[in-house]
């Protein structure tokens, strides 16, 4: 049996809630979220600051002798909602080459007509051969693959 | 189905704690509290319907349940999200109990570090944003698994009967 103490506890605390503005306002705060922080780090660190390791330069679209940059994505999960959006943003905005992996192509019907988008319809639990390859020759592995939609809307 | 209220609404009823959240105008997310080893099995739509409407005190209008499962809500893990350098965001980092309703706030804000940690990676060739990503996320992991938990312990019964 729930103890009435603890019952008569709980509904003391929400008549709290719902009267006192002190109260709404800190689960209003928390239940709407608590800020961001904003332009955390860059805007802190002093430029040109070397870390401990030695990141490539990929924002220029041109490296050494005029040679293209072209970085090597991986996304899994490329025709997902976040993976289809992300892998056109990265088409129009980015010189980098995309190999992508999804069940299903139905998402990338609009992508910008390039030879730097790489798709293969697959299941990433059967085709592992083809997603070692990848992790192997990709610079950066972008895992979106996910049970994260909507049945329905 | 159309939603019962525009509105969330949280109740804490005799019967157990129950949710109802709007996902769009015709679908909806609902939870009632249960024992976290019911078998789902033995919820049939109707029976979820007519919890529902008990818990909530309103007329819920039916409709086909497009899924249902037991989530416990309990389950958190405070790891670092980071490992090495592969970095997660996200649930697939943590997850926390649904009653505090943050994995979609959660999520943004790792992105948004994680985000600002690359960027200073790759622009600033400092490495400082990444190495700092797990604190900083986990800083507000916590937070939000406060918020939760203060949520369910407001919210729920807690005995050792089952909540039905």
């Amino acid at each position: 049996m729930r103890t009435p103490f603890d019952h008569r506890r709980q509904l003391a605390e929400l008549e709290y809630i719902v009267t006192s503005r002190a109260a709404a306002q800190s689960l209003a705060e928390n239940y709407v979220g608590l800020p961001l922080r904003h332009s955390f780090a860059v805007e802190r660190w002093p430029a040109g600051r070397r870390g401990k390791l030695r990141p490539p330069k990929i924002w220029a679209s041109k490296g050494h002798m005029g040679r293209r940059l072209a970085l090597k994505i991986m996304i899994l999960g490329a025709n997902g909602f976040i993976g289809s959006a992300l892998t056109n943003a990265i088409l129009r905005t980015r010189p980098w080459e995309v190999y992508g992996i999804d069940l299903a192509d139905n998402k990338l019907q609009d992508l910008p007509k390039t030879d730097r988008f790489h798709f293969v319809e697959g299941d990433i639990t059967i085709n592992k051969e083809w997603v070692e390859y990848h992790v192997k020759k990709c610079d950066v592995v972008v895992p979106l693959v996910a049970i994260a939609n909507p049945p329905s809307t | 189905m159309p939603p019962a209220s525009e509105e969330l609404i949280y109740a804490n009823d005799d019967r157990g704690f129950a949710l109802l959240s709007m996902r769009s105008p015709t679908v909806s997310r609902l939870y009632l509290q249960c024992t976290p080893d019911e078998d789902v099995e033995e919820w049939s739509d109707h029976r979820i319907w007519d919890e529902l409407r008990t818990r909530l005190h309103l007329q819920v209008p039916g409709g086909p349940v497009l899924q249902k499962s037991v989530t416990p809500d309990a389950e958190f893990r405070g790891r670092a999200p980071a490992f090495g350098r592969l970095f997660l965001a996200g649930d697939a980092a943590h997850i926390v109990p649904p009653t505090g309703a943050k994995g979609m706030n959660l999520a943004i804000a790792d992105v948004q570090v994680l985000a600002q940690g690359l960027q200073a990676f790759y622009r600033e060739d400092s490495t400082e944003g990444l190495d700092t990503y797990s604190s900083v996320c986990l800083n507000r992991v916590w937070k939000v698994q406060r918020f939760s938990w203060w949520m369910t312990s407001l919210l729920h019964r807690f005995d050792d009967e089952d909540a039905v």
